[in-house]
């Protein structure tokens, strides 16, 4: 087990953190204020859209008498209307083994990605919390808003320990047992688990809040650049496969590949979960604009 | 298909050597690379699909095995060089007849055996000995140096053995073709069974024809001139008066004309020797006056040049160089535009030519100085100097004991040839002067400074040596050839030799290389089918499989 020290400039670079301006403007020109969902709240309360009447209790305000209807039918009711909730934003990047392997790191593209998402809840005034996971969840974080903790959370997220495997069903279960109040819980990982996609999605399903999936992948995970007679060594479990690189074995690859990301696009699109697909060679700021087109979030 | 440079045995043994290092390469190529995957989760699934064809799998390397073991077969072929086309197994053995009296066109005979298929043929010099000249497989254009030089030696035995031995070796599926370059009175049976094809002179060979060119230091003793002796035959008894000898350019020179025993002998003495070349022609005069050229009767030869070479003398030493050089019948005393000089250390007399020089008493510790040029290996030089200057004629022990000290020689570089003599010598204990080494050292190093080619006898093995008078000699080879004391000297076999006084050489030679009568075979010349180099073909084949190799490696369809 390795583990990776990354420098907050490393990760964050000048122009990595002027992007995220540029993020945040794009975000707010989206109708609904710039929010990743719509947050309806079950209560209703003061907000500028009529939702319903109720009959005046002794206590209520009376700013909110609707004297229209007192007038003409002499009964004194309340106009209620909708209660915006604020939008919890809950991080989940995975930081296994898998992630810093590589160069670049996937880890970089993902603390990158969370930063990114949360500088702009932050600038909603929406509380983020930082779950990292790899075998298990590494911590745990309660949620705090303000748009100046945005390089507090950038420190924070540099500062998050690196490396050991992955076990990402009973990170999700740790996470599902914190009993959050719902919001929107953004899972980025590479999504490799030992056990297999399945699992995984199966504590997906579990979880209370909506979900954004960001799968951090790279051009060599479908196309890996190997030939001859290989031993692969499984950089988590330390397990080994030997393998004589021919064409049919590449094609049993891929074919295996494809399979494991249909099967991950099929879980999003059945459940109406987000996932973004995120080259962790290519800018990140640029591909995390996408989730913003459209008032829906991208499967 | 033939293989020029392996026989098929070898090349097995080749083929075998290959597969096994091939092998063994193979074993160590199948070296499992550690690398590390974020996961292996896809590719455990890609092994168990391929798993199920666990044959294909093992047989992968085999494949690749067998791959480049073509390819090391193919280029262990091409270095074997593979032929086509080549008739069979016949076996072409041209056998040359080195007798003095034969003389071919080497660039033709060079062109006739590079016709004929080079993997079984083979050239062999029938002399005094055998000597192959080419073997299977090497390329005629070695035939024009491997004849150069060669001495002409007579026996026919040889080549009559050699066809023994051919047509005793020959075998139902391997004929011997013999190319027999000789004059054909010369094999007076050919072996059954055997097939000959006769290349060479004209089958007329009871033409008379010049045998013998032969020139010698004038007995006279002038200088300028050399001795010719001219020999001719077979010349019939009777009827033999009307062959006549034609010189051109014609010599003014009185000539006698013995008639012997089926050779006829012209001797011209004194004749003027300035480098020129002689045409000597056998002409067959008819009763009605008009002469006929004999085919093959006719020699040229180049005369040396013998001018008197052109020597200034430096006054100052007149005495003691004058009387010398002046009875020297080599020298010509001039005073401008000397060939060499002979002068007092430091003088400029006679200009930049090369020079003996006297030294003054007492200035050089060596009796003689010799000077060469750049680049001249000194030791080479000293000795062909010592040999050439008579130095071990001189009495140098005599000089030693009178001057109680040892006489030294020493070469010295410079810009050109010279020698450098001792003052000393001329004085007492020494008195070199006087003595009788004094003139013939004198007369030896003006010839030696002008740097005149020593003489080479010209005579015909098994012929007497005309005019040879004198003890001789002892042959370089240690043969043994002598003779009692004033009777000729007849050498055995064509060979060097040399004289009693170490420095002429006696050489027996073919007749001049530019044969005036051309070579024409007698019969219609057999065609060989040379073939076809397929050795170039072999290595595209080899080079197109190792670029097929390297793509199937780059696309993983070989391991």
């Amino acid at each position: 087990m390795t583990s990776r020290v990354f420098a907050p400039d490393e990760l964050y670079d000048a122009e990595f953190l002027a992007s995220l301006r540029t993020l945040r403007i794009v975000a707010r020109r989206v109708t609904g204020g710039g929010r990743f969902a719509d947050q309806r709240s079950k209560d209703l309360g003061s907000g500028i859209e009529f939702r319903d009447f109720r009959p005046y209790a002794p206590g209520d305000e009376l700013k909110s008498v609707d004297w229209n209807i007192y007038r003409r039918l002499g009964r004194v009711v309340l106009r209620l209307f909708e209660e915006w909730e604020d939008l919890p934003l809950y991080l989940l990047p995975d930081v296994s083994e898998s992630t810093v392997l590589e160069d670049p790191p996937r880890l970089i593209a993902g603390l990158r990605t969370a930063l990114a998402l949360a500088s702009i809840s932050l600038g909603q005034h929406d509380p983020v919390g930082i779950y990292p996971f790899a075998d298990g969840l590494v911590s745990k974080q309660r949620p705090k808003a303000g748009k100046r903790r945005l390089l507090r959370f950038a420190a924070e997220l540099a500062a998050i320990p690196n490396g050991g495997a992955t076990n990402t069903p009973k990170a999700l279960r740790a996470f599902h047992a914190l009993k959050l109040r719902p919001g929107l819980a953004v899972v980025i990982s590479d999504f490799y688990d030992p056990a297999g996609l399945e699992p995984v999605l199966a504590e997906l399903r579990k979880l209370r809040h909506r979900l954004l999936l960001v799968q951090l992948v790279r051009k060599s995970d479908r196309e890996p650049d190997l030939q001859g007679d290989v031993r692969l060594l499984d950089c988590e479990t330390g397990e080994h496969a030997d393998v004589s690189i021919s064409g049919e074995v590449l094609a049993k690859y891929r074919e295996a590949h494809d399979k494991f990301e249909r099967d991950l696009t099929k879980f999003a699109a059945g459940r109406g979960v987000g996932l973004l697909r995120l080259d962790v060679e290519e800018p990140v700021v640029p591909q995390l604009a996408s989730i913003f087109e459209g008032r829906h979030l991208p499967v | 298909m033939t293989l020029l440079h392996l026989s098929p045995v070898w090349w097995l043994l080749g083929l075998g050597v290959l597969a096994g290092v091939l092998f063994l390469l193979q074993r160590l190529r199948v070296r499992h690379r550690e690398v590390a995957v974020p996961t292996t989760l896809f590719w455990k699934e890609a092994i168990q699909e391929a798993r199920a064809r666990l044959l294909v799998k093992r047989f992968r390397h085999p494949l690749a095995y067998a791959l480049m073991l073509l390819i090391g077969a193919l280029l262990l072929t091409a270095l074997a060089g593979p032929r086509t086309g080549e008739d069979g197994d016949v076996r072409h053995v041209v056998l040359v007849d080195g007798s003095h009296s034969m003389s071919f066109d080497v660039d033709e005979l060079t062109q006739y055996v590079a016709d004929l298929p080079a993997s079984n043929r083979s050239v062999i010099l029938c002399g005094a000995r055998l000597l192959p000249v080419l073997g299977p497989g090497e390329d005629a254009l070695l035939l024009p140096r491997r004849l150069q030089g060669v001495v002409p030696a007579q026996a026919p035995e040889n080549i009559s053995r050699v066809l023994r031995h051919l047509a005793r070796t020959q075998t139902t599926g391997s004929p011997t073709h013999v190319h027999l370059v000789a004059v054909p009175a010369t094999v007076d049976t050919i072996p059954s069974g055997l097939r000959v094809h006769r290349y060479g002179v004209a089958d007329d060979s009871d033409d008379p024809r010049i045998v013998t060119l032969g020139i010698a230091e004038p007995a006279s003793g002038a200088w300028g001139v050399v001795d010719l002796l001219v020999r001719a035959g077979p010349i019939p008894l009777s009827g033999g008066d009307g062959y006549r000898l034609h010189v051109e350019p014609a010599l003014k020179i009185k000539s006698t004309n013995d008639a012997g025993h089926e050779l006829r002998t012209w001797r011209f003495v004194d004749v003027p020797a300035r480098g020129q070349e002689l045409a000597f022609t056998l002409l067959d005069v008819r009763p009605d006056g008009v002469a006929a050229r004999l085919p093959g009767a006719a020699r040229r030869v180049q005369l040396p040049d013998r001018r008197p070479l052109r020597v200034t003398l430096d006054d100052t030493l007149a005495e003691p160089f004058g009387a010398v050089l002046a009875a020297d019948p080599a020298v010509e005393l001039v005073s401008d535009k000397p060939q060499l000089v002979v002068r007092a250390q430091g003088s400029t007399v006679g200009g930049d030519v090369p020079a003996l020089e006297l030294a003054p008493a007492g200035s050089q510790r060596e009796a003689m100085l010799l000077h060469h040029g750049p680049g001249i290996d000194p030791d080479s030089f000293l000795r062909a100097a010592n040999k050439d200057l008579g130095l071990a004629q001189l009495d140098g022990q005599r000089l030693a004991d009178a001057a109680q000290r040892p006489i030294e020689v020493r070469t010295e570089e410079r810009a050109r040839r010279g020698l450098t003599l001792s003052g000393d010598l001329m004085t007492e204990p020494y008195d070199f002067v006087p003595s009788r080494d004094f003139p013939l050292f004198v007369a030896r190093t003006v010839r030696w400074l002008a740097e005149v080619p020593a003489l080479r006898q010209r005579v015909a093995a098994g012929e007497p040596l005309a005019d040879a008078v004198g003890a001789w000699t002892e042959d370089i080879e240690g043969a043994g050839a002598t003779s009692s004391l004033g009777a000729p000297f007849t050498p055995p076999v064509a060979d060097r030799y040399k004289t009693a006084d170490g420095d002429t050489l006696v050489a027996a030679l073919l007749a001049s290389p530019r044969a005036s009568v051309p070579v024409r075979e007698t019969a219609a010349a057999p065609s060989f089918s040379s073939g076809s180099n397929l050795a170039t073909l072999f290595l595209l084949l080899a080079f197109a499989l190792l670029g097929f190799e390297w793509w199937a490696y780059r696309t993983s369809r070989v391991p």
